[in-house]
């Protein structure tokens, strides 16, 4: 026999858990016909003739959401074999407000009060049995999470189908269950089990149901006179009558059935850290400390030792296992370098003077044909002995991670040491795998392979200055993206992520936003689609288009690449830049909405905000790790696709140009010519005023739009060609306010295509697209505009570009403070004009 | 071109290849290109992890 279970419960009380649990993988995720929720079906585990239908979560059957619309349509339209109510057994009275009115549905129903391990560590008690008696229906203990109890619960539901016996609805008081009696007289013609319900609908004045039954004019009116009376004799409205005498009867029903540990009023752990954390005065200095730590913690401690193991080790020269010799590698290095920039010094200084060094540097140079290790010491030494101790010259060091130069002055004493060091180690730099285990970096031993097998040189460019340099620099912040993920979900998964929506609700109400609009913008900091799509759950048609153009702004897991590589190779690591970026995100979405909500496209009263805070709990490091690796695996992925393919074009277009007429491969130095730098040079005069003007980093841009991490993928390719590292080159290409103006612009304007299409679908319209992205773009030029203008000011520098830059700023201070139109009084101004 | 370099670019073909048809299987099966997940991918679970209070 066929039988259809319908699974209701409140929001967060454990029904997909508890579905997943009973069906498994035998599952189909789809949209309720008509309507952007999402339905899911399954069959329940070994016996595939049951299927489960998991509704979505509510908190009543009122038709005011379209979850609650879409629950109630289906259990009274499509009326299942039985309902299986999920209650969360912590909340049991708010969630036994759907049960009572699940109850009046006539339709077989079973209970299953779920989290009874939270129960049990509360110290509290739930008499299940006496709540069976109470509500009239089985009753049974799950534990959705850890699966005990599930196929028992879906066993009760089934009992109840095949019994076909609903639970007992709540007994109102006298007064009202007359009116109810009277009402269900009237609408005899029902089947008998659905009459109940449609009594206390057409009691509550229910639109939709009055709308379904039509009842005679006759019969509506004295219905009406006899709700009235009612309403009169208990001087109160009829819904708030049903609704406090439902709460009445579950107070009775938890009286017999529930034990409390801690009497109420008392003070949960919960409610003892939100008196912190949710305070007035210090919820936002926290949530600001919060997040800084984070993405401090993400980019510039932990996450970068491991990127910098990734970029300079995997992806780089190499790397030795376990950190093994590395000090004792880096000593030598370094004291290498040191006697070889005082040689060099002292070799200029004679090329100064007139002297032929060119023999001496001939036999110094270890890549020579000629070289000996013996001849070279020779010489060297030689070369010293012709100074006297006391005769000094002065040469510049550069140094490597922050180009700052410094001046240093040698001797000839020093001159005789430093040949004798250069000598001890046979004139050639120290090799790194004499020292510990030394892995080669994956570029390394590619090249070596392709150079042994003789492969030919454009296709050894192809894997290596391409794929190599292009991918291997996206994942060379797999490491950083997976700490920083690692601290998203536990933030989630805490509960804290809850309050901060619930402290920003005070803070965007003040400018007429709402702190629902926040959900999808938090959710944005992983993955912005998901971020858009979540905007569904905003019922305001206008805050919910808003949210759309503006959930991207906050910086998802694809921008942390480049929000890096910036922070590294631009401010030398500062640990400052990347937590900015996260609150120019921020702020971006809260000044576009205060200036959106002044406007006529967006203008009205924020919504109503009313969200569930689940209690605070140590989530378990498995699904802590479960919910890191999910995301990073994603990253990887798109890594091994998207930013591949793209890798790829963008090596053709860079290595490939017209030379002399003829199209051909082109040689490092020869990039300023290839199709690339053609395309790129045509645009970026648009980018001049934004201190970033050059065809690499406008290319960079443009194919940010693919998917963000090939801003690092293109930089890696265009920047690893020539002298120097990519962070050298780029450290050099970028200063601090071009660097910081070139992350604001991408850091704001239009997302990825991904994103894109997600935009255009939760918009449904091409105008409200075209305007999204319009915005985004526009909003990225102008704050890039204003950041890099201004920025030159403090230097002294004013031009047309600091005129405009002001202009602009003191454009978007108008249109920040300037008054909006108060709904309000532009609803009364229209009555005036119409009573005239 | 030797046959060091014709393996090597089969190689190499067989990996772009692969990442054309990863990108259209995803699209096909309704999944997000965007982060890679399937159809029950990161997109859908992140969306259906909503609070749905009500006014």
């Amino acid at each position: 026999m066929q039988w259809r279970i319908a699974l209701a419960g409140n929001p967060n009380s454990g029904k997909t858990t508890l579905f997943n649990g009973l069906t498994g993988a035998n599952q189909f995720v789809g949209n309720w016909p008509g309507v952007t929720v999402e339905k899911k079906e399954g069959k329940l585990k070994k016996r595939p003739e049951i299927t489960v239908t998991d509704l979505p979560g509510i908190y009543s059957l009122s038709p005011y959401t379209l979850e609650e619309v879409v629950a109630r349509d289906y259990l009274t339209n499509e009326r299942p074999d039985a309902i299986l109510n999920i209650v969360d057994g912590t909340n049991l009275e708010r969630n036994l407000y759907l049960t009572t009115q699940l109850a009046e549905l006539g339709i077989p129903m079973a209970v299953a009060v779920n989290m009874m391990d939270a129960v049990r560590k509360n110290g509290d008690e739930i008499d299940t049995a006496a709540l069976s008696r109470r509500l009239g229906c089985l009753v049974v203990e799950i534990s959705a999470l850890k699966g005990e109890g599930i196929m028992e619960a879906a066993q009760a539901a089934i009992q109840a189908a095949e019994k076909g016996k609903a639970a007992r609805p709540c007994a109102f008081s006298q007064p009202v269950e007359r009116v109810l009696t009277h009402i269900v007289e009237k609408v005899s013609n029902l089947p008998a089990d659905q009459r109940r319900w449609y009594a206390v609908k057409l009691f509550e004045r229910d639109e939709k149901a009055m709308e379904r039954l039509q009842l005679p004019a006759g019969v509506s009116v004295a219905i009406e006179e006899k709700i009235k009376a009612v309403e009169e004799e208990l001087d109160d409205d009829a819904e708030s009558i049903i609704t406090g005498q439902r709460y009445a009867c579950i107070a009775d029903v938890m009286q017999d059935a529930m034990k409390r540990k801690r009497p109420a009023g008392r003070l949960s752990v919960s409610d003892k850290i939100d008196r912190v954390v949710t305070n007035r005065l210090a919820a936002l200095p926290i949530f600001a400390v919060i997040m800084f730590l984070v993405y401090f913690v993400s980019v510039t401690t932990v996450g970068t030792w491991a990127t910098d193991w990734a970029n300079d080790g995997v992806f780089g020269e190499g790397w030795r296992l376990l950190g093994v010799g590395s000090g004792a590698y880096n000593e030598a290095a370094e004291a290498y370098d040191g006697a070889s920039e005082i040689v060099n010094a002292f070799i200029a200084d004679a090329a100064e003077k007139g002297r032929d060094t060119e023999d001496l540097e001939t036999a110094l140079d270890a890549e020579g044909e000629a070289f000996s290790q013996t001849a070279a010491a020779a010489a060297l030494r030689a070369f010293a002995a012709g100074y006297d101790a006391d005769y000094a010259v002065s040469y510049s060091v550069e140094d490597e991670e922050t180009l700052a130069a410094t001046y240093e002055t040698a001797t000839g004493a020093n001159l005789l040491e430093a040949a004798d060091l250069l000598a001890a180690y046979g004139c050639t730099r120290p090799d790194p795998a004499d020292y510990g285990v030394w892995i080669p970096g994956v570029p390394v031993l590619l090249g070596n392979g392709l150079e042994a097998a003789g492969c030919a040189d454009w296709l050894s460019g192809l894997i290596l200055d391409g794929i190599v340099a292009g991918v291997g620099a996206v994942l060379g912040f797999v490491p950083q993206i997976l700490v920083l993920f690692l601290f998203l979900a536990f933030l989630e998964a805490c509960g804290y992520m809850a309050r901060i929506a619930f402290i920003l609700d005070r803070v965007f109400r003040k400018f007429g936003l709402s702190g629902k609009s926040f959900i999808p913008i938090l959710i944005g900091t992983g993955c912005g689609i998901p971020g858009v799509m979540a905007s569904r759950t905003i019922e305001n048609e206008r805050d919910r288009r808003m949210t759309v153009m503006t959930t991207t702004f906050i910086p998802c897991g694809a921008k942390l690449p480049f929000i890096a590589m910036v922070a590294g190779a631009v401010f030398g690591g500062n640990p400052w830049i990347a937590p900015s970026a996260y609150f120019l995100g921020v702020a971006a979405i809260i000044l576009s909405g205060i200036i959106l909500k002044k406007t006529r496209l967006f203008k009205g009263d924020p919504a109503p905000f009313v969200m569930e805070l689940p209690a605070y709990h140590l989530p378990t490091a498995g699904a802590l790790l479960r919910s890191m690796w999910e995301r990073g695996w994603s990253f990887i992925q798109k890594a091994g696709t998207i930013i591949l393919l793209s890798t790829v074009l963008i090596w053709f277009l860079t290595y490939f140009g017209f030379v002399d007429g003829g199209f051909t491969m082109l040689a490092d130095d020869q990039l300023d010519q290839s199709i690339l730098a053609s395309a790129g040079n045509a645009v970026c005069w648009l980018f001049a005023p934004l201190g970033w003007g050059n065809w690499q980093a406008t290319v960079a841009a443009v194919t940010g739009l693919i998917a963000k991490e090939n801003i690092v993928g293109t930089l890696g390719i265009l920047y690893s060609a020539g002298e120097g590292t990519v962070y050298q080159t780029m450290a050099a290409s970028f200063t601090p306010l071009s660097g910081y103006s070139f992350l604001a612009f991408n850091l704001l304007c239009a997302p990825c295509f991904a994103a894109m299409g997600a935009i255009k679908r939760e918009m449904n319209s091409r105008k409200w697209f075209f305007i999204a992205i319009g915005y985004q773009c526009g909003l990225a030029y102008l704050t890039s505009l204003a950041v890099y203008q201004l920025g030159m000011l403090f230097t002294g520098r004013f031009g047309i570009g600091t005129a405009a830059a002001i202009l602009v700023l003191l454009g978007f201070l108008f249109l920040l403070f300037r008054p909006g139109r108060d709904p309000v009084q532009r609803t009364k101004k229209a009555l005036a004009a119409a009573k005239a | 071109m030797n046959l060091a370099t014709w393996i090597v670019l089969g190689l190499v073909t067989l990996l772009l290849a692969g990442a054309v048809i990863s990108v259209v299987r995803q699209k096909k099966k309704g999944g997000c290109v965007g982060c890679g997940g399937g159809k029950d991918g990161c997109c859908r679970r992140h969306a259906s992890q909503k609070p749905t209070g009500r006014p």
